[in-house]
Formats: C-alpha cells, structure tokens, sequence
C-alpha cells in the first residue's frame, strides 16, 4: 500500500514538476558517471545527504520552537538543510530498509515533502491560469447557444497572506472571458461574448503542504456583448451587470520544502486547483438602442434580458511566488 | 488495505458521482424552436400599422413605425393567414389549431383571431375546420372562412370537408358553420355584395337589404346570405349537367337596385345574369328569394365588367377582348349596346370609384400604345361619341389609380422601366424613365407621391405626383419591399403627407421609414431594426 502511495504522490510530484517548468541549472543532479563507482553513490544516498530538517522529522506537522517560528507565530524559513544534523529517529527508518537502490534510482521520500512545513515567507503572490465551465440553465440563454455550458477562460493574480499558521487568506483580481456564436432559427447568427472581472477572497486550510481545500467568494463585473447577423446587415449591443460566485475547492501544489530541497526554490511552488461552486454573473438587460454613427439612424428595440448564472466548474493552474 | 481507506475512497466515489450527476442535470439543449427556420410572413398594411405573421412563434408582430413601436400579439396554434378589415380597423388572422401529440400536450382547436392593432387586443372565436382563407364584407361586418382550393392539407388533418364554411359576424360575434353544397370541387374564393343587396319584389321595389357572399368554384356558385346565416345557401350551376364546357366564375358586380349581379365567366364568350326575385319564405331556415340565371351575349369572351350609374339607372360596362369592343348594359332590364374600341381591351378601370364618370379602357394581354376613355353620362345615347383616344409612345401594359387624385399610373413595359402619370382629366401622359426596371412601387394613400426602387439600388425614387418632379432619398440597406402608410393627425409637419416604408430583407427585420420623402430627409428618416426579434431573451419556449 506504501508503494502504491508513493507511487500515485511521485507521479504527481514529477507532473506538477514539469508544469513548473525546469529546474535550474545548478539544481539538477548529474547524470550517474560511470566512471564512479557504485559504491560511492551506495554509500552517499541522496536521503542521507539531505534529511529533513530536525524539528519537522521529530514532530511532524509542528514547528520546532525556534527563534524563527515559535514566539512570534510568524511563518519563517527553517533552516537550511545542508546545516543540519540528521536525527537518530529520522534515520532509523532508513536504516531498517534493504539495501539502498542504486546510485541511479534516485529516491524521494515524498511523505516528508508533503508534511506541512510552514510557507517560507508570511505572504506569496500567485498568478493563475484557468478554464471553467459554467452552466447556465436559464431559458433567456437558449437564443444565444445550443447547450447550457459556457466554458470561460482566464487568469487571476492572488495576493496570500498567511494570517495564521495553517490558514492563508488570499485576495485575488482575474478576468474571465467566453464567447461562442450561434445560428438561431436557422438563419440568424447570434455571437455573445463575456469579459468579467473578478474580484473575491479565498480561506484556505493547509493542512499539508500540498494539499489546501479552500472556499472562494467574490463578486463579477461582467460586460456581455451580443452581435445579430442577418443577410446583409449586423448591429450589437454591449451592457453591464454585477454579480457574484461562491466556490469550494481544493489546491494541490509542489510541496515548497520538496521544491527547495530540489530546485532550491524558497518561494516558488506550481500547483493544480479544481474548485467548484455556484456563479451568478448577473441579468444583462439589453435595451433600446440608438445607433447614430450611421447615415441614418438605427433605432433597435429592447432584446430581453439574459439571466447568467448556475453551478460552475474551475481548473487552474497556479504559479505561486 | 485499510477501512479507513476503503471508506475515504467510497466517500470520494460517492462525491464524484454525485457532482458528476448533478452536472449532468445541468447540460440540456435548447428547445427545437430555436432550430427552426423563423416562418414571417408580411408586411401587411393595416392602417397605420405594419404587422408580420411570425409562424414559428405564433405571434403577429405589430409596428408602428412613427412611434417606433412594436408590439407582440400572442395567437393561437398554427397561424396560417391573416387579412386586414376593408377599414383598416382590425386585422383577422385564421390559426389552424394543434393536435395532441403527447400525453401532456393539449388539443387547441382552429381559430379566428380579430386583432385591433391600436391596442393589441383581439376576439377569438373557435372555428370547426382548420380553414385555409378568410374573406371579409366591404362594410367589415361579416367574415367567411373557407377552405382554399390551392392549399394543401395541414399535416395534422387526416380528412378534410373542402366545402365547410363559417360565417362569422364581427359585430356580433356569432358564428354560423354551413357546409356548401358541392359539385365536387373546391372553393377558389368568395367575394360579397353591398350589403344594400335586396331582392326584387313583384311591384318592381326593392325587398329587405342583406349581404350576400357568394363562394366561386369551378362550374358552379353559391350564394349565402351572411345576415341570416341559418338559411340555406343556394347553388348555381354555370353550366347544364353533361355539357363540356368548362365555366369558371371570374368575377362579379352587383347592381343592388336592381337586384341582380352580374358575372364574368371563364370558358364562355356570355356574362351571367342573376336576378333575385323576393318571395315568402316557408320556414325560418328558407330563403326570401329565389335566384335566376341567364347570359347575355353581349359581345364576344367579356375581360373586364364594371358596374357604373347613368341617370339614377345602374349599368354595367363589359369588355370584350376577342370582339374588341365595350358593351354597357342597363342592370334592370338587360338591355344593353355595343361601343366599338378598335383594340382587344380586356381590363376597365372607372374614376372616381364612388360614383363613376369616366372609364378608363386598354388592352393588357395585347398591349397596345392606345388608352381609351369613355364618358359614361349618357353612354348609350352618345355610343361612341363619348369614347376618345390617347395614344402614347410606349405600350401599355398596366395602369393603376392613384388614390385620392385624378390621375393613373401606366406601366408601359414588363419590365417597369417606364412609367407614366396619366391625368385623367387632361388625359395626358407625363413619363418618367428609369436607369433600371422598376422593382416594387407604391403611392401613398393620399395620392402625395410616388415611391419605387430598382434592382439593388440602395436609392429610392420619389416622384411628388403633384407637381411631378421627382428626388432620390439615399438607403443605407437594399430594399425589398416599399409600402405607404396614412400619417397620424397629430404628428408633426404636413398632416396631408403620408410616409413611406422601405422593407429591406433581413431576418431580424429591418424597415428604413421616410417620413417626409419630398423634403430634406437626412434629419427625418431612421431605420428600425431587430423588431422581428424584440424580446427575444424573454421569450419562453418548450419542447
């Protein structure tokens, strides 16, 4: 069962990984030499030259009561690894295994990673890129597409501020845009667009370090446009409305401590998010409309309004700095 | 493996099941309508009101174009027809109706809409056949429903009665369903007298006034009379029983004072004469006249037939197109005599319409470059002194009276690259040629102008009729279609003017409305668009 884990948790790691993009140069590890011999590389295990830091080894999931960490509460960095000692008990697990693999297997030991180790720094910034789609039931969208799904996308810049110890709360400002066009009684062509901007807040939950199930709210300024072609002859019309969206989700990211022991990154994580919620971009009244840029002038009656909103869907992914 | 795992993973099984259902739920098309091609028929003038008969949504669209107004008036299942009252007034749309085709759909039965467009309000009456047409008296009083020989059976009818027709009386709002005796053929129209039409009695005066409609088919007609719809109708054959001759009515006049109509027939070189005699009825549901028939061969294949008032005595004028001459006719005794035209004439037009003085005569199967004009005051003494020619320089294959003026329109090609206005008091032709031919024209109800436009031409033609000059108004779109409407007392500038309606081509429907066509028209005219589809996100819909 431990290997199935391990396998599933590497997998993910290792995708994660690349969707971070590569890591530095001065972080990857040499191809094994052949000209070293394997018992050098048996005997200098990547695990026995970097061991997790003590305090996290000796009391997972709690600081160790330093200066950096314990009087103030404040998240800070542990210290480097490199530095210290590896414990009795953290290796005794190590010890008790078969003989090591390889120097060419190179073993990661992913449950420490994942344990919550503390974000290095009180506060992060995170850009993300997502794809949702939502799906409007309401009969005032049937004109304008043959389905109920409408899949947005976007990106979204997130401001986190860790303001207790597990507990992050992030700010975010993102844009979302959909369109599609649409024959509609066979021979009108109808064409929507949607650009919103969105503004809300998210609680999270770290309770390990790769994995954060949060909650998301915020509200939605959305400009929707919609462009009427006939034979001839097309006219839009652009309007505004307000709205809002309550989401629930859950963000997997690289473990930061696994992202500094192998790329040296203090910061920098990449992650995957799916969430999932309610949207209301709000009900978009298209009115009488005057048009005078024309030789004549072009008077359009009032289309109705169109009422957006229903469950949504959301993937991202997140870039965190 | 662990219970505890086991349990999280079913948990997670279950949560994915449950938000994959619950999306699922969410994913639907929209209903079949909006796959459908968008069925518009129109526009049709009904006073000052536009109004398109939308099919597919089961509305009709009413415009007011000066007050850019538009308003949906929901009908019932199926319309299929519509017709304005001779005054303008109301509009009749005929809805075939909707039978069930699932167990929690509802049968509608076939509809009469009366729609008054001012306020949108309408009158339904149940009808008991699908009908394919609806005719209406010229006093607006009675409408017939029938069934149209040229339409097709609606695919939710498995038998039809061609020969059931309902009478409905708008004032009343009673509705009479009669089944017309039949020959075996089918309804090809119904026209109606005056309701003045009475029955001779046998001292020479008239019976009581009624309104008769009379239904056309091939071989036959029957009269019904729509003021007492519980009496029996009665057939006239055209033709005795075995001939060949295959007579079709064309078209009929009624002399009211004379009790007696008169027709033009198909397949016969005679006019038809019936004469309705009064008598006494023996029950409620007997008629109170009896109907004679007789020709009268009074020139050779009749084309036309006017009916016309000389001296206090209805005549009727008939044009003979192979005998190339005009026959009048005195309505009471059938007397009549012959005025030698020289030309194959086969159509008459008389001016003013109320009470005729002049005719106007030309030939359109055969056109000629010859008008001829009758004066009919004295016709049968005068013969063909009262007849004068005016010979033009292009043929003729067409003239129109212009409402409200002495003067005609005269087509001089199939093509409608020239037209004239002909006086029709001067008797003297003034043409306008065109760059191309003319596509569609229309004069205004007030006969203030003319208003035409050619091909794909984006400029519409406006000939002021009255001091016939004429001026291009710029479109911004391609016309289809241009229509005049009476302008409102109370809107602003020239109450006389009427404003002109350009119909462009385009399915969400767009009209460039010109109010003042003769004047500066930059600052006036607009467009209305996207009417057809006003409301469009508040419709409802279902499968």
């Amino acid at each position: 069962m431990r290997t199935q884990e391990r396998i599933v948790i590497t997998s993910l790691a290792a995708l994660l990984a690349l969707m971070a993009g590569p890591a530095r140069a001065e972080d990857a590890q040499p191809p094994p030499d052949e000209a070293t011999p394997p018992a050098d590389a048996a005997t200098q295990p990547v695990e026995a030259a970097e061991p997790p830091a003590p305090w996290d080894a000796a009391q997972p999931g709690t600081p160790p009561a330093t200066a950096d960490t314990a009087p103030t509460g404040a998240p800070a960095d542990p210290p480097p690894v490199e530095e210290a000692a590896p414990p009795v008990a953290a290796m005794q697990p190590l010890m008790e295994q078969p003989a090591p693999p390889p120097a060419e297997h190179r073993r990661i030991d992913v449950r420490e990673d994942l344990r919550f180790a503390g974000p290095p720094r009180p506060w992060h910034v995170r850009v993300i890129g997502d794809v949702s789609p939502a799906f409007f039931k309401d009969p005032s969208f049937d004109p304008l597409a043959s389905d109920d799904v409408v899949t947005f996308g976007g990106g979204t810049l997130e401001g986190e501020w860790v303001f207790a110890e597990r507990v992050p709360l992030m700010i975010d400002v993102g844009y979302a845009g959909a369109g599609s066009t649409e024959m509609t009684f066979d021979h009108l062509t109808l064409t929507y667009a949607l650009h919103s901007l969105q503004v809300g807040v998210l609680v999270g939950y770290r309770f390990r370090d790769a994995v954060m199930p949060y909650v998301r709210g915020g509200v939605a300024l959305t400009w929707m446009g919609v462009t009427i072609e006939g034979n001839d002859d097309s006219f839009e019309d652009w309007v505004f409305a307000a709205g809002g969206y309550a989401m629930a989700g859950v963000e997997l990211s690289l473990a930061r401590r696994w992202m500094r022991r192998v790329f040296r990154s203090e910061v920098f994580t990449a992650g995957v998010r799916v969430e999932a919620g309610y949207l209301y971009l709000g009900s978009f009244d298209f009115p009488t409309t005057t048009d005078d840029d024309t030789l004549v002038e072009h008077t359009s009656p009032s289309l109705g309004a169109v009422r957006l909103d229903g469950a949504s869907m959301r993937i991202s992914v997140v870039l965190a700095f | 493996m662990s219970s505890s795992i086991v349990r999280s993973r079913t948990a997670a099984i279950q949560l994915l099941v449950i938000i994959g259902a619950a999306l699922a739920s969410t994913c639907g098309g929209r209903p079949e309508i909006y796959e459908d091609p968008l069925r518009i028929s129109g526009p049709i003038v009904v006073g000052r009101h536009l109004v398109y008969l939308d099919q597919t949504r089961e509305r009709a669209v009413v415009l007011r174009p000066y007050e850019r107004e538009v308003r949906h008036v929901p009908l019932g299942r199926n319309p299929s027809f519509m017709l304005p009252t001779p005054d303008q007034s109301r509009l009749v749309v005929i809805c075939k109706g909707h039978v069930a085709t699932t167990r929690d759909e509802q049968d509608e039965p076939p509809t009469m809409w009366i729609i008054d467009p001012e306020t949108g309000e309408s009158v339904v009456h149940d009808l008991g056949s699908p009908f394919d047409e609806v005719a209406i008296s010229d006093d607006n009083r009675y409408a017939v429903a029938f069934f149209s020989a040229d339409a097709e059976p609606g695919e939710t009818e498995v038998f039809r009665n061609p020969n059931a027709v309902a009478i409905l009386d708008l004032e009343t709002g009673d509705l009479a369903e009669k089944n017309v005796r039949s020959f075996g053929d089918l309804p090809r129209g119904v026209v109606f007298s005056p309701s003045i039409m009475a029955p001779l009695l046998p001292d020479g005066s008239l019976g009581a006034q009624r309104t008769l409609a009379v239904v056309f088919a091939d071989g036959y007609l029957t009269l019904l009379d729509v003021t007492h719809p519980e009496r029996r109708e009665v057939t006239v054959r055209l033709s005795l029983p075995g001939m060949d001759a295959d007579v079709s009515p064309v078209e009929m006049v009624f002399a009211p004072f004379a009790g007696a109509a008169y027709l033009r027939a198909s397949g016969t070189s005679d006019v038809y004469v019936l004469a309705l005699t009064a008598r006494e009825a023996a029950s409620a549901d007997e008629n109170d006249f009896v109907v004679s028939i007789n020709t009268l061969s009074a020139g050779s294949f009749p084309s036309d037939v006017a009916l016309f008032s000389d001296g206090g005595q209805q005549k009727v004028l008939i044009a003979n197109q192979q005998s190339g001459d005009l026959t009048v006719i005195d309505a009471l005794t059938a007397r009549f005599v012959s005025i030698p035209v020289g030309d194959p004439v086969d159509r008459i037009l008389v001016y003013p319409e109320q009470n005729p003085e002049v005719a106007v005569v030309f030939s359109q199967a055969s056109p000629r470059r010859t008008i001829h004009f009758l004066d009919l005051a004295n016709v049968e003494a005068s013969r063909g002194r009262n007849l004068t020619t005016l010979e033009g320089a292009e043929p003729v294959v067409g003239i129109e009276l212009i409402p409200g003026r002495a003067q005609a329109l005269v087509v001089h090609d199939h093509d409608r690259s020239v037209i004239s206005v002909l006086d029709l008091y001067e008797r003297t032709l003034s043409p306008f040629t065109g760059h191309q031919a003319l596509s569609d024209y229309a004069v205004t109800p007030g006969g203030e102008l003319l208003a035409g436009f050619s091909g794909l031409d984006t400029r519409l033609g406006v000939v002021d009729l009255t001091h016939l000059t004429s001026r291009a108004v710029v479109l911004e779109h391609v016309p289809s279609q241009v229509l005049t409407l009476a302008r409102d007392d109370d809107d602003s500038g020239d109450a006389e003017l009427g404003a002109v309606i350009v119909v462009h081509d385009e399915p969400y429907g767009l009209l460039t409305v010109v109010p003042d066509p003769l004047h500066d028209t930059a600052d006036t005219t607009f467009a209305l668009r996207g009417f057809l589809i006003q409301d469009l996100f508040d419709d409802r819909h279902e499968d």
